[in-house]
C-alpha cells in the first residue's frame, strides 16, 4: 500500500492504547486501524477487552497510554457535542429508561444536531423516521421501552445511533438478544450501511457470523491483539486456540462460502482420552475425514499420509490442522513425499489404516505404513475390493502385522490410548 | 373524568415537542390563574373576584370597577406577596423534584433526597432555639438557606471523596446526612424548654406561607427564576443522563461538569424554597409524577410544566390551609401531604391498571 492511500483512507486509528483499572491491564498496547467504509469485527473470549476497546474508541474511557484518533483528532479531546456527531455507540445492555417511547429515544440521537432550546425540525423527524425504518422498528415508535422485548429495544438503540448520522458506528454485541434469523438480518442492515459509506466496528461473539459479514476481524485475548486481518486468516485453528483455549475446526461451507467453526470441547481426560498420543492415519478419498475429526476431537495428535489436491480427506486435514503429506492428485508419490511420509509414520505411536482404495498412485503409502511400530485396521471392506493394482496392494497388505482391527470408530478411540502406551513401554 | 378530558386535550406523545409544551403551558397557566384569583378573593375578608381583577388592572391605567381601599391593601400587601412566594416555592420544588428524579434515575427521588431540606430545617431550628433568628430582619430564611446549601455541598463532597462518583453513593450519603440532621432537629425540640419557642419550631417544620412579604419575594424570586431557567435550558441533558452515563457522554453531555452543576442548582433553589417557607413536603415528588403520567417523561416538557404545576399545587394547598378552618389557619405543609398523598396513590393505581390492561 502506498503512503497516499494510507493518508486519505485511514479514518480511525488507535495507537498503542493501554487501559488499566485498579492495576488490571484491560488493554495492552492495542493498535487498530480502521479505514472509511470498513466493517471490522472485534472477536475474542469473554473479558478479552472488546467492550473496553469500543468504549475507548468512543472516547468514554481515559487511556493510560496511547491515543485514539479519528481523522487525526484525538477523541478524548474532541468537544463532546462534536464527537456525538461523528461517533455513535450502541452499548451491550440497552438502558431501560421507563416511560420513554421508542420515538422519543431515537429522537435523542438528534440532540447533538439541535440547539439547546430548539424543538425538533422537519429534518430531524425525517432522519428519525428513516432510522426507525432501517432497523425495522418503525411500527414500535409509540411503544414505551418497558413494553419492548430485549431484541426490539436493541433495535431502538441502534436506530438512535443512526439518527446521530455518525461517520463511525460502534456496536457492542448488537445481536446478543436476537435469534439467528434476526442476527443475520441485523448484520445485513449494518452491511448495507457500511456499503453506503459508514464505518463500523462491532464486538461480535459469534465467530461465524463475524466472519460472514465483516471485512476484517480483530481477535483480542487478554487485552492484546492476537490477529488482525481477513476473516479467513484470523480464524485459523492456531489463532482460535491461542485466544479461546479450545481446538476448533474451521471449514469453508461449499454452498455459501462462509466459514464454519466446530469447537472441540477442551480438557479433561474423560473427554479427551487421546491427549499426548500421536496417531498417523493412512487414508484418502474421504475414507479418513470422519476418522481424523473424531481423533482430533478426542485430543489425539493426528498426522496423515499423502493426500492429493482436491481430496476430501485433504480438505478435512487442512481444516483440522492435521499434518499430512500434500501431493498432486493422480500422480504417483514421488521419493521426497515418500520419505516425508515414512518420517511421519515412524514418529507416531500407532498408525491407522482406513478403507482407502489403492492404485498405482498411492501404493507407496502401504510400503511406508509397514514401517509403523503398531498398525490398527479401521476397515470394513476387504482389501480385494479396494485393490486396483492387480494384486500388489493385496500382497503388501497381507505382509502387514496389525495389532488390532476396529471397524467401530468409538471402539477405536477408546482402544488406541492403551495400545500407544504399550508401544511406548516397548521402546527403549 | 376531568383528568380524562384534560388528557384528551393534550396533543399525543408523537406530536412535536413545541406543540406538547405549548398545550401543557396553556393548560397549567389557566389552572394557576384560576387558583390565584380564587386565593386572592378568599380569606377572612372576602373580596369579590371582580374587585380583585380591578385591583390588579388598576396600575396599568385601566379602571374596571370601584373597590374598597382596605380591599386594595389586603390584596396588594398581604395576599399577592403570599401567593407569589407560594408560587415561587412551588416552582422551585417542582423543578428540583423533576431534576432529582432524572439525575438519580429514580422516581422516588425528591428535593429532600440529598438532605438539602433537612439541612436547611436543622439550621433554621437551631436559629429559632438560640434566638439567632431574631437578630435581624430575614435572619431566619438566610440561615436556613446557608444550612441547605452547606448540606448539599457536604453530601456531594462525601459522594466524590472516594474519587469515583456514583449515584448510589450520593443517595446513600444524602440519606445518612438527612438522618443526622433530623436527629439534630429532634434533639433541639426535646432540649428547648420554652413553649413559645417550641411552637415556633414546629410551625416552621410544618411549612407555611403566613405573613410572607414582598421582602421574601425579592429574597427568593431572582434565585428561583434564574436557577429554574438554567435547569430548563439543560433539561435535554437530563433526558440523556436518564439513559446512563455512557449514553449521555456519547450523545454529547459533558457528564463530569453538567451533573454537579445541575445538582448544585437544584439544591440551591430547594434551599431557597425551604428558607422562605419551611418544609413543604410532597410537592417535589408528586408534581413531576402527576405530569409525567399525562405528558410522558421528556424533561424538556416535564421540567417547565413542573414549575407551573408546582406553583399551582402550592398556591392551592395554601388556599385550603387558609380557609378550611377559618379564621384559624392550617400549615400548608400539612395540606400538601394530606391531599398529595392520597391523590398520588390514586393516580398510581389508575396508571398501573392501565399499563396492566395493555
Amino acid at each position: 500500500m502506498t503512503d497516499t492511500v494510507e493518508q486519505t483512507d485511514w479514518r480511525l486509528e488507535a495507537r498503542d492504547v493501554v487501559y488499566e483499572v485498579d492495576a488490571a491491564r484491560l488493554l495492552d498496547r492495542v493498535d487498530l486501524n480502521v479505514a472509511e467504509g470498513e466493517l471490522v469485527g472485534l472477536v475474542g473470549p469473554n473479558g478479552a477487552g472488546k467492550t473496553t476497546l469500543l468504549r475507548t474508541i468512543g472516547g468514554l474511557l481515559k487511556t493510560r497510554d496511547g491515543a485514539v484518533l479519528l481523522d487525526g483528532d484525538e477523541v478524548r479531546r474532541m468537544d463532546s457535542g462534536e464527537r456525538a456527531k461523528s461517533i455513535a455507540h450502541v452499548a451491550q445492555l440497552a438502558p431501560l429508561a421507563q416511560g420513554f417511547t421508542a420515538l422519543e429515544v431515537v429522537m435523542m440521537g438528534r440532540y447533538p444536531h439541535m440547539g439547546r432550546l430548539q424543538s425538533e425540525r422537519a429534518v430531524d423527524r425525517e432522519v428519525v423516521k428513516r432510522a426507525l425504518e432501517t432497523t425495522g422498528v418503525g411500527s414500535l415508535a409509540d411503544r414505551t421501552l418497558e413494553t419492548l422485548s430485549g431484541g426490539e429495544r436493541q433495535g431502538v438503540f441502534v436506530a438512535r445511533a443512526l439518527a446521530q448520522e455518525p461517520r463511525l458506528l460502534l456496536l457492542d454485541e448488537p445481536t446478543s438478544n436476537l435469534d439467528i434469523n434476526h442476527q443475520a438480518r441485523f448484520f445485513n442492515i449494518v452491511r448495507g450501511l457500511v456499503d453506503g459509506g459508514m464505518t463500523a466496528v462491532a464486538a461480535i461473539h459469534d465467530l461465524s457470523l463475524a466472519a460472514r459479514f465483516c471485512d476484517r476481524m480483530v481477535l483480542l485475548s487478554e487485552g492484546v491483539v492476537v490477529a488482525d486481518g481477513a476473516p479467513g486468516d484470523v480464524l485459523s485453528p492456531e489463532n482460535i486456540e491461542a485466544a479461546f483455549g479450545v481446538r476448533a475446526i474451521v471449514s469453508s461451507d461449499p454452498a455459501s462460502g462462509s466459514l464454519n467453526l466446530s469447537i472441540m470441547v477442551p480438557g479433561s481426560p474423560e473427554i479427551s482420552p487421546g491427549a499426548g498420543t500421536r496417531i498417523h492415519v493412512v487414508c484418502g478419498g474421504g475414507t479418513g475425514a470422519r476418522l481424523m475429526y473424531r481423533l482430533c476431537e478426542a485430543g489425539f495428535t493426528v498426522t496423515a499420509g499423502p493426500l492429493g489436491t482436491g481430496d476430501t480427506d485433504r480438505v478435512a486435514a487442512e481444516s483440522l490442522g492435521v499434518e499430512h503429506v500434500p501431493v498432486q492428485a493422480f500422480d504417483a508419490i514421488d521419493d521426497a513425499s515418500h520419505e516425508a511420509h515414512i518420517k511421519l509414520v515412524q514418529r507416531c505411536d500407532v498408525a491407522v489404516l482406513s478403507d482407502v482404495a489403492f492404485g498405482t498412485g498411492n501404493l507407496r503409502s502401504l510400503e511406508a505404513l509397514a514401517r509403523a511400530q503398531q498398525i490398527v485396521l479401521a476397515t470394513l471392506r476387504p482389501i480385494s475390493e479396494r485393490d486396483f493394482t492387480g494384486g500388489d496392494a493385496a500382497a503388501l497388505f497381507e505382509r502387514l502385522s496389525p495389532v488390532a482391527a476396529w471397524s467401530d470408530l468409538e471402539a477405536l478411540v477408546t482402544g488406541l490410548p492403551g495400545l500407544a502406551q504399550s508401544s511406548r513401554v516397548a521402546q527403549p | 373524568m376531568a383528568l380524562a378530558l384534560v388528557t384528551r386535550l393534550i396533543p399525543p406523545r408523537e406530536a412535536a415537542l413545541g406543540a406538547r409544551l405549548a398545550a401543557g403551558v396553556a393548560a397549567l397557566t389557566v389552572l394557576l390563574a384560576a387558583i390565584v384569583l380564587v386565593s386572592l378573593s378568599s380569606g377572612p375578608l372576602a373580596i369579590p373576584v371582580s374587585h380583585v381583577v380591578a385591583i390588579i388592572a388598576e396600575p396599568t391605567g385601566v379602571h374596571l370597577t370601584d373597590y374598597d381601599r382596605t380591599e386594595e391593601l389586603v390584596v396588594e400587601r398581604i395576599r399577592i406577596p403570599r401567593i407569589v412566594v407560594g408560587a415561587l416555592v412551588g416552582m422551585a420544588l417542582g423543578i428540583a423534584g423533576a431534576t432529582m428524579q432524572a439525575l438519580f434515575r429514580n422516581p422516588l427521588a425528591d428535593p429532600g433526597t440529598i438532605g438539602v431540606a433537612s439541612g436547611g430545617a436543622a439550621a433554621a431550628v437551631i436559629a429559632i432555639a438560640t434566638g439567632a433568628s431574631t437578630l435581624f430582619f430575614l435572619a431566619l430564611p438566610l440561615i436556613a438557606l446557608a444550612g441547605a446549601i452547606g448540606t448539599a455541598f457536604l453530601v456531594y463532597g462525601i459522594a466524590i471523596a472516594s474519587g469515583r462518583f456514583s449515584v448510589a453513593t450520593l443517595i446513600l450519603s444524602g440519606v445518612a446526612v438527612s438522618a443526622f440532621m433530623n436527629a439534630l432537629i429532634s434533639l433541639v425540640i426535646i432540649a428547648v424548654p420554652e413553649q413559645g419557642t417550641l411552637r415556633g419550631i414546629l410551625f416552621w417544620l410544618a411549612g407555611g406561607l403566613g405573613s410572607r412579604s414582598w421582602d421574601h419575594v425579592w429574597l427568593s424570586g431572582p434565585l428561583i427564576l434564574v436557577g429554574g431557567g438554567v435547569i430548563i435550558a439543560f433539561s435535554r441533558d437530563l433526558n440523556l443522563l436518564m439513559m446512563g452515563d455512557d449514553d449521555a457522554r456519547s450523545l454529547g453531555v459533558n457528564v463530569r461538569v453538567i451533573r454537579p452543576m445541575l445538582l448544585t442548582v437544584a439544591s440551591l433553589i430547594t434551599g431557597v424554597a425551604v428558607a422562605v417557607s419551611g418544609m413543604i413536603a410532597f410537592v417535589g415528588l408528586i408534581v413531576p409524577h402527576m405530569l409525567r403520567l399525562i405528558f410522558g417523561p421528556d424533561n424538556r416538557v416535564l421540567v417547565p410544566l413542573s414549575a407551573l404545576g408546582g406553583a399551582a399545587f402550592v398556591v392551592l394547598a395554601d388556599e385550603i390551609a387558609r380557609t378550611v378552618i377559618s379564621p384559624a389557619e392550617l400549615r400548608v405543609g400539612i395540606i400538601t401531604s394530606f391531599i398529595g398523598a392520597p391523590f398520588f396513590l390514586f393516580l398510581l393505581l389508575r396508571h398501573n391498571r392501565r399499563v396492566a390492561s395493555l
